[in-house]
C-alpha cells in the first residue's frame, strides 16, 4: 500500500478520536462504508461517553505503572517525538502529548517524510521512525483500548476502532518485515501486583490495590466505568458512579454485604481471561508482532489467578 | 479489512484530506539536536556529528536523567573524567560519568575529544563499567601462604610486598646484574613507563607477548621498510584488502573500521581473506575463503598480475627499491640498469599465475582476478590490514605482509592519501625524564642463539628454556599476562610455574585471578582503565595523537579538593596502579643510590627527593609533546592539566610520508656516498637509514635519490629492500625475495586423517583474558564452539551440539559441534576466547566465565576434567543472580605444541588435528596433554633454526639493525666464543 494512503488512513482516524465529529468529519467518514451505515444516532454524546467517561485515549493510562493521565510516561512519548523531530501543539485540545490521535498523526508525518526523502539514509530514518513508534509506543496499548471501546460500544467507534486495528496492523507488518522485534516490557513497577486486603474486614480500604488492579501496566486487565457497571448489573448490585477505583470498591462492599465476594472476584477473573483472549487473537492475526503482547498475557494470567483465589476463598 | 480494501479506502481519503491543515503535529525534520541545542557538530578533533555528548563545559556539572529510573525523570548530576580504555591495543577515548551524590561512577561512554577512537567506542569501552564492580577482583595484596598453587592466601600490606620484592631484586642485580628479573607483559597499554623502569635496572628483563601474537606480521614488514606495523589511511582509500576478520574483530578495528565505513560510504571496495564467512566476509565486496596459509600465493599473482601488464609505479619502484643491490649482488654478470632488473622482476613471479593461485588457495580464480584489478585500478588509494590471522597462524606467515607489502611497493601506495602508512609515522612516542642507556648484557632466555631474528623474545618458549637448564627465574614478573591459558602448551607453562628451582619469586600484576596468577606467590592488585595512569599513543589512523589513561576518580577528588595521597586513595580496596608501584619499588630497591638506580627515580627538577606520577607526566607534557604547551596556555590550563580534563591530544592531523622529507643542508656534514646512501658526521640522530657507520665514523644520515638527499627508510639499504641483505646474510639466502612458503599445515605437511584448526579468530566483544570480568560482554559471547561444515559433519555423523574430540598432536580436546556451512569444508575453527577454568569453586577466576576443573598429573600425563560450569550465584552484582548461560566453552590453548617460525619465531597457531565424535567415557571440556611429547615437539620445531653461532655474519647474536622493545648495548650484541671454527657456516658459503 501506497505511503500517502496510509498517511490518509492515520489522518482520519486522528480526527476520529481527538473530538467529537463536525460535519466535515462526518463527511468524510461518509467516504467510507464500513462507517456509513454507522452514523446514526448522537456521535458527539457517543465520543464523550467513550473518551471522556470510559476509554481514555493516552498511553500512560495504559503504560505507565501508574495508570493515570500525565504520568511520566506521556513526558516519555514526548522526548521520543522531539527526538524523531515532530512537534506537537497542544493547544488543540488534547491533555498530553501521547493521546492516541497525536501518535496516529505523528506516523501520517512520517509517511509524509518518507514519501519526500531524496536520500536512502532520510528513508531508512523516516522507516525508522515509525517502527519506533509502532512498535515501542501505539501497538503495546492499541489492542486494550480498541476492545475497551469495543466492549461498550457496537456502533460508529466500533468500527472506527476496527478500522484503526487494521490499518495500523497491516502498516506495521509491512515496516517490520520478517525482522524479529524485541518484545515489549512495562516500566518496572515499584511492586508487584497484590490484593492482601481487598474484600477482607477489617483490613481497611484497599483503595491502593484496587489502584494497582486498575492499572493495565500492573495487572494487564484495563476496566472502564462501564466494565464496572456491568459487573454490578450481572450481580444485581448497586453501582455508584464516581472515580474507577471508588466505583471498585463500593461495588466489594455491596458484594460482601451481601456475600457476593466469591461471585464478583469470579466475574472478575473471567474479563481478566477475556481480555487475554483480545491478544490471543491480534497475535494470531500478526504472528510478526506477537511478542508485543506476551508481556500483557502474563500479567492478566497472574492477575486471574489471584482473582480466581480470591473468589476461591470467598466462596468457600 | 484486506489490504485492497485499505488501499482504496486510504486513496480516497488522501483526496479528500488534501491540503487539510494537521491537527497537532508538524515536521521539524529529524535534527537529533538535545533541548540544550548545542552544536550538532562536536567541537574537536573528531569532527563528527556527535551532539548527543555533553558540551565540554558542562563536563564539571552534567545532568541527564537516570536511565535505570525510567520513565520517573530522576535527574543525577555528573562529573564528566576522561581516560583510556584497557581492553585491547586501540587506546581508544573513554569518558567516565561519576555521579556527584555518591562519588561513584556510573557509566563510562567514549570521549568524543580523542582523535583516534572519535567518540565511538566497541562494546568493551562501556563495559568497562563491569570489571570496576566485578564482584570477582582482587582488592588487597596477596602472598601465598602453601604450596605454589595450592590455592592458600593470606593479606599482605603493600609495604610488607615491596619490602620482600625489593630485596629479592637488589640481591639478584647485586650478584649477576640481574640476569634472573624478568618482566612479562601481556598487553603494554603504554609506551616507554615499564622500560624506562627495567633500563633504569639495567636489566635485559622485557619479555612480552608478542610471539603468540604478531611476529609473523612484524618480521615480514620490517624485512621491507624497517618498521613493523601497517597503518593505513583507510578513510581515503578506494580499495582495501584484509587479510583477516579485521573489520568486526581485529586488533584496532573500532578506530579503524569506522573509517573504511566512511571510505565504503564514498564507493571504496572492500576483499577480505578469511577461511570463515565471518561478518567481515560476508560484509565485503570480495570474500576470499582462502585455505590457511595460501594468501602468500594469492598475493603473489596478484603482484604477478601488475607486473606483466606494467601496471606498477615505475618511478616509486626505481626510486626507492634496493634493486641495485640485488643485481650487484645476485647478478654481478648481468649491465646494472633498471630495465635489467624489470626484465628479471618478470621472471621472477612467472609462475605465480591466477590459475595457481585458484588452485593453492582453492578461491575461485575470477575473483583473484577482479581482486587483482581493483588493486591495479586503486593505485596510491590501495590500503590494506594484515596483523594476525594468516600470518599468525602459519610458518612462515611472515611472507603474508612481506607479499602483501610487495603489491603496495609496486603500486607505490605507501604514505599516499589512501595508501599504507607505517606505524611509526602515525605514532607520537614522547620521550621521558631521565632516560636511561638500554642493559649491558644479553638475557639468552629471551632471544636465543637460535632465534636471532625472532621478532621479539621466545616468551611462549621459556619453559622449555627453563627445562633444559637455561636460566633461572629470580624475580618473575607476569603482567596482565596469562601464559597458562592464552599461550599453546599451557601443562609445561604449569610445570614450569609450580617448579620453585626454574622460578624463584612469581609476582602476578593483575585486577583479576587468572589461571597464571593462581601460581603465584604474590598477586598484586592494579587497577582498571578508570584507575591507572599510562601514556599511549597508537596509529589508529593517519594522524598523531596521545591519549592520557588516568585513575578518574584521583581528578576527580583533585577538582573538589578532596585529599588524597596517592592512586590507592581513590581506588576500590588496596588497588593500586602500575606507574606508582615502580617509583616505590624502584626507590626500594636502592634507596641510598649505591646501584645508581634511585637517581633515575627523582624528581627531574628535584634531585633526591622521590618522583610522583605528577611529575613525570607534567615532564613530558611540558617538555616533549609539540603544540601540548601552547593548546594548554590558550584555555588556562598546564598541560597536565589539559590532558587531565581533555585526556588526549592530536599532535598532528598531518604527519609526513617521512621517507621523502630533505636532509637539512646543515646536517650534512662532511657528507659522502656509498651504495646510495649518504654519510655524515652529523651528531643529530633519528629516523634514517639503519646502516653501520662508514669506515671514517660517518652516520648514514639519507639517500640520494634524483639528486636530492631525502631521509629514505630505516634499512641497511635506506630503500625499501625487495632485496633483504638481512635473510641472506644471516642463513636465509632462499628467502631473500618475497616468496610462499608452504605453511605447516599446508596438505603436503600433514599426516593422514589430518585437518587443519583455525584456533585463532576473535569475537568483536572479547579480548583474551582481559575482557572476562566484564558481565555484558559475557552475556553477548561465552562459549566456543567447534565450526564444522555440514559435509565433514555427515562424515561424522554429528549434528550441532554434539560433542567431538579434537586431537592434536600432544593431546586433545573435547567441544561440542556448531555445524555450519559458514566455513570450508577442509578446515574446523575454534575461537581462543574461551574455556576458561579455575580450581576453586569460589576464588581464582571469574565466576561468570570459567568452569571448576579438576587436574590430574600421571608423570607427564596431564588431564582437565570440568566439574562444573557456570552457574547463577549470589555476590554484590545482582546480576550475577541471573546469570543463564553454563556452557563456557573449551580451553583448546593448552593442547597446542609450540610451533615457533624459524625465522620470525611466531608462534603458528593453526594446528594439525585429528577430528572424532567423542568416545563413550569424553565429556565436554575434557582436556588431555603429554608434556614429554610438548618437549619433543619443541626439538622438532628447534632443529629447524639456523642459529647465529653458526650462521651469524659477523659475530653478533642478532641484526643490531632490528627493532627490539628494549635494545641492549651494542656490545651485549657480541657472541661468546663457545663456538668451535667448524661449526661456523663462513659467509661464501
Amino acid at each position: 500500500m501506497s505511503l500517502e494512503s496510509y498517511a490518509a488512513l492515520y489522518q482520519f482516524l486522528a480526527r476520529a478520536y481527538l473530538r467529537p465529529p463536525d460535519s466535515e468529519f462526518l463527511e468524510l467518514a461518509a467516504e467510507i462504508p464500513e462507517l456509513r451505515c454507522r452514523l446514526d444516532g448522537d456521535l458527539g454524546q457517543r465520543h464523550s461517553q467513550l473518551f471522556d467517561f470510559n476509554v481514555y485515549p493516552y498511553a500512560s493510562v495504559f503504560l505507565d505503572p501508574s495508570g493515570m493521565l500525565n504520568a511520566p510516561w506521556s513526558s516519555f512519548v514526548g522526548g521520543v517525538y522531539r527526538a524523531l523531530g515532530l512537534e506537537v501543539d497542544l493547544k488543540t485540545g488534547v491533555a498530553a502529548q501521547d493521546h492516541l490521535s497525536i501518535e496516529l498523526e505523528a506516523l501520517a508525518t512520517l509517511l509524509e517524510r518518507q514519501a519526500n526523502a531524496q536520500m536512502d539514509l532520510e528513508i531508512f530514518r523516516a522507516q525508522h521512525a515509525q517502527h519506533t513508534l509502532l512498535i515501542e509506543h501505539l501497538l503495546p496499548w492499541l489492542p486494550a483500548f480498541t476492545e475497551a471501546v469495543r466492549r461498550i460500544d457496537r456502533g460508529f467507534y466500533a468500527a472506527v476502532a476496527r478500522l484503526t486495528q487494521d490499518t495500523v496492523l497491516a502498516h506495521a507488518t509491512e515496516v517490520v518485515g520478517d525482522r524479529p522485534i524485541n518484545p515489549f516490557s512495562f516500566p518496572t513497577a515499584e511492586e508487584p501486583l497484590e490484593l492482601p486486603s481487598v474484600g477482607r474486614k477489617g483490613r481497611g480500604i484497599a483503595r491502593a490495590e484496587l489502584q494497582a488492579l486498575l492499572s493495565p501496566a500492573r495487572s494487564g486487565l484495563y476496566l472502564s466505568r462501564n466494565d464496572i457497571t456491568r459487573l454490578g448489573q450481572a450481580l444485581e448490585l448497586p453501582v455508584r458512579f464516581a472515580e474507577r477505583a471508588f466505583m471498585l470498591e463500593s461495588l466489594i462492599g455491596s458484594a460482601a454485604e451481601r456475600g457476593d465476594l466469591g461471585q464478583l472476584f469470579g466475574q472478575l477473573g473471567r474479563v481478566a481471561s477475556g481480555q487475554k483472549r483480545t491478544y490471543r487473537a491480534w497475535q494470531r492475526r500478526a504472528p510478526v508482532l506477537a511478542p508485543l503482547w506476551n508481556s500483557w498475557l502474563d500479567k492478566l494470567g497472574e492477575t486471574a489467578s489471584l482473582l480466581g483465589q480470591l473468589a476461591e476463598e470467598h466462596l468457600r | 479489512m484486506d489490504s485492497q480494501r485499505l488501499k482504496n479506502l486510504g486513496s480516497k481519503l488522501r483526496d479528500r484530506l488534501r491540503g487539510k491543515p494537521r491537527l497537532a503535529v508538524s515536521d521539524t525534520g529529524p535534527t537529533f539536536a538535545s533541548p540544550e541545542g548545542h552544536a550538532a557538530t562536536f567541537p574537536g578533533p573528531s569532527e563528527i556529528g556527535l551532539d548527543t555528548y555533553p558540551p565540554v563545559d558542562t563536563w564539571d556539572h552534567w545532568s541527564e536523567h537516570d536511565a535505570r529510573a525510567w520513565p520517573k525523570q530522576l535527574e543525577r548530576s555528573y562529573a564528566l573524567v576522561p581516560t583510556t580504555c584497557f581492553n585491547c591495543e586501540s587506546a581508544c577515548g573513554l569518558l567516565a560519568y561519576i555521579d556527584k551524590e555518591t562519588d561513584q561512577i556510573r557509566k563510562i561512554e567514549g570521549n568524543p575529544l580523542h582523535p583516534g577512537s572519535r567518540g565511538r567506542n566497541c562494546a568493551k569501552g562501556p563495559a568497562t563499567l563491569n570489571q570496576l564492580t566485578d564482584p570477582d577482583r582482587i582488592l588487597h595484596p596477596l602472598k601465598r601462604s602453601g604450596k605454589r598453587g595450592e590455592g592458600k592466601w593470606q593479606r599482605v600490606s603493600w609495604d610488607e610486598a615491596l619490602d620482600d620484592i625489593a630485596a629479592r631484586i637488589r640481591k639478584d642485580i647485586t650478584a649477576t646484574g640481574g640476569r634472573g628479573v624478568v618482566y612479562h607483559v601481556g598487553r603494554p597499554g603504554e609506551d616507554s613507563f615499564t622500560n624506562r623502569v627495567l633500563q633504569a635496572w639495567g636489566v635485559d628483563g622485557h619479555n612480552s607477548h608478542t610471539n603468540i601474537c604478531s611476529s609473523n606480521a612484524r618480521a615480514g614488514y620490517t624485512f621491507w621498510m624497517g618498521m613493523d606495523r601497517p597503518s593505513p589511511d583507510f578513510s581515503e582509500a578506494d580499495f582495501i584488502l584484509l587479510v583477516s576478520a579485521h573489520l568486526e574483530s581485529g586488533h584496532y578495528f573500532n578506530p579503524h573500521a569506522q573509517r573504511i565505513v566512511e571510505a565504503r560510504a564514498r564507493g571504496a571496495k572492500v576483499a577480505a581473506f578469511d577461511p570463515r564467512l565471518s561478518n567481515t566476509a560476508s560484509g565485503a565486496d570480495i570474500w576470499l575463503p582462502s585455505y590457511p596459509g595460501s594468501e602468500a600465493a594469492v598475493l603473489l599473482a596478484i603482484a604477478n598480475y601488475l607486473i606483466q601488464n606494467e601496471l606498477y609505479d615505475r618511478d616509486f619502484v626505481r626510486n626507492w627499491w634496493n634493486w641495485e643491490q640485488y643485481l650487484t649482488d645476485e647478478h654481478p654478470e648481468l649491465e646494472p640498469t633498471f630495465e635489467t632488473f624489470e626484465r628479471l622482476l618478470g621472471d621472477l613471479y612467472q609462475d605465480y599465475s591466477f590459475a595457481f593461485a585458484a588452485t593453492e588457495s582453492g578461491v575461485r580464480q575470477d575473483r583473484i582476478e577482479e581482486v587483482a584489478r581493483l588493486v591495479a585500478r586503486s593505485g596510491k588509494r590501495f590500503s590494506s590490514y594484515n596483523w594476525r590471522a594468516a600470518g599468525a597462524g602459519n610458518e612462515g606467515g611472515w611472507q603474508v605482509a612481506r607479499c602483501l607489502m610487495l603489491l603496495h611497493a609496486l603500486t607505490g601506495s605507501i604514505g599516499t592519501d589512501g595508501g599504507l602508512w607505517p606505524n611509526s609515522w602515525n605514532k607520537f612516542v614522547p620521550t621521558p625524564p631521565h632516560p636511561a642507556p638500554g642493559p649491558k648484557w644479553w638475557q639468552d632466555l629471551h632471544i636465543s642463539e637460535e632465534y636471532p631474528l625472532a621478532f621479539f623474545e621466545m616468551s611462549f618458549l621459556l619453559p622449555h628454556f627453563l627445562k633444559e637448564g637455561r636460566g633461572k627465574l629470580e624475580v618473575y614478573f607476569t603482567r596482565v599476562y596469562n601464559p597458562v591459558w592464552t599461550n599453546p602448551d599451557g601443562f609445561s607453562w604449569l610445570e614450569a610455574l609450580t617448579d620453585e628451582e626454574k622460578v624463584g619469586c612469581h609476582i602476578a600484576l593483575t585486577p583479576t585471578w587468572s589461571e597464571t596468577a593462581w601460581f603465584a606467590d604474590y598477586v598484586l592488585p592494579m587497577g582498571h582503565a578508570t584507575e591507572r595512569h599510562d601514556l599511549q599513543s597508537q596509529e589508529t589512523s593517519r594522524a598523531q595523537w596521545i591519549g592520557f589513561r588516568q585513575p578518574v576518580m584521583r581528578e576527580y577528588f583533585e577538582r573538589n579538593g578532596k585529599p588524597f595521597s596517592d592512586t590507592r586513595d581513590v581506588n576500590p580496596g588496596e588497588v593500586w596502579e602500575e606507574n606508582e608501584f615502580w617509583l616505590e619499588l624502584s626507590w626500594r630497591i636502592d634507596p641510598d643510590n649505591a646501584l645508581d638506580i634511585r637517581r633515575s627515580f627523582e624528581k627531574p627538577d628535584h634531585p633526591g627527593e622521590k618522583m610522583t606520577v605528577d611529575d613525570y607526566y607534567r615532564h613530558i607534557f611540558e617538555q616533549s609533546v609539540p603544540g601540548l604547551p601552547e593548546a594548554s596556555a590558550a584555555e588556562g590550563l598546564t598541560p597536565l592539566q589539559y590532558m587531565r580534563r581533555y585526556g588526549a591530544f592530536e599532535v598532528t592531523r598531518e604527519p609526513s610520508a617521512k621517507y621523502l622529507e630533505p636532509v637539512e643542508q646543515e646536517e650534512l656534514e662532511d657528507p659522502t656516498v656509498r651504495s646510495g646512501l649518504v654519510y655524515s658526521r652529523s651528531s643529530k640522530s633519528g629516523y634514517g637509514p639503519q646502516a653501520d657507520p662508514d669506515p671514517e665514523g660517518r652516520k648514514a644520515i639519507g639517500v640520494e635519490v634524483g639528486g636530492t638527499v631525502r631521509r629514505g627508510w630505516p634499512t641497511p639499504s635506506g630503500k625499501l629492500e625487495f632485496y633483504s641483505t638481512t635473510l641472506r646474510d644471516w642463513g636465509w639466502p632462499e628467502y631473500a625475495l618475497p616468496t610462499y612458503i608452504k605453511s605447516h599445515v599446508h596438505p603436503d605437511n600433514l599426516r593422514a586423517g589430518e585437518m587443519v584448526l583455525l584456533p585463532n579468530f576473535r569475537l568483536p566483544v572479547q579480548i583474551h583474558t582481559r575482557s572476562a570480568n566484564s558481565k555484558w560482554l559475557d552475556e553477548i559471547a561465552h562459549t566456543n564452539p567447534l565450526w564444522i561444515h555440514p559435509k565433514k559433519a555427515r562424515e561424522l555423523a554429528v549434528i550441532t551440539g554434539d560433542l567431538v574430540r579434537v586431537s592434536t598432536r600432544i593431546g586433545y580436546f573435547v567441544v561440542k559441534a556448531w555445524v555450519t556451512e559458514g566455513i570450508r569444508p577442509d578446515i574446523v575453527a575454534c575461537s581462543h576466547h574461551f574455556g576458561r577454568w579455575r580450581l576453586d569453586a569460589d576464588r581464582g577466576g571469574n565466576r561468570a566465565l570459567s568452569n571448576v576443573v579438576g587436574l590430574d598429573q600421571q608423570g607427564s600425563e596431564w588431564s582437565m576434567r570440568k566439574q562444573r560450569g557456570v552457574t547463577p550465584f549470589s555476590s554484590s552484582d545482582p546480576d550475577t543472580d541471573r546469570i543463564w548461560w553454563s556452557d563456557v566453552g573449551v580451553h583448546q590453548n593448552i593442547t597446542f605444541e609450540v610451533h615457533p617460525d624459524p625465522i620470525s619465531g611466531m608462534h603458528c597457531w593453526h594446528q594439525a588435528v585429528r577430528i572424532e565424535k567423542a568416545r563413550p567415557d569424553d565429556r565436554h571440556g575434557d582436556v588431555g596433554v603429554d608434556t614429554e611429547q610438548a618437549h619433543n615437539s619443541f626439538h622438532e620445531w628447534l632443529a629447524k633454526t639456523r642459529k647465529a653461532s653458526r650462521y651469524s655474519p659477523d659475530g653478533t647474536r642478532r641484526p643490531y639493525w632490528l627493532p627490539r622493545p628494549l635494545k641492549p648495548s651494542r656490545d651485549a650484541y657480541r657472541l661468546p666464543e663457545t663456538g668451535t671454527s667448524e661449526d661456523k657456516v663462513m659467509s661464501d658459503e
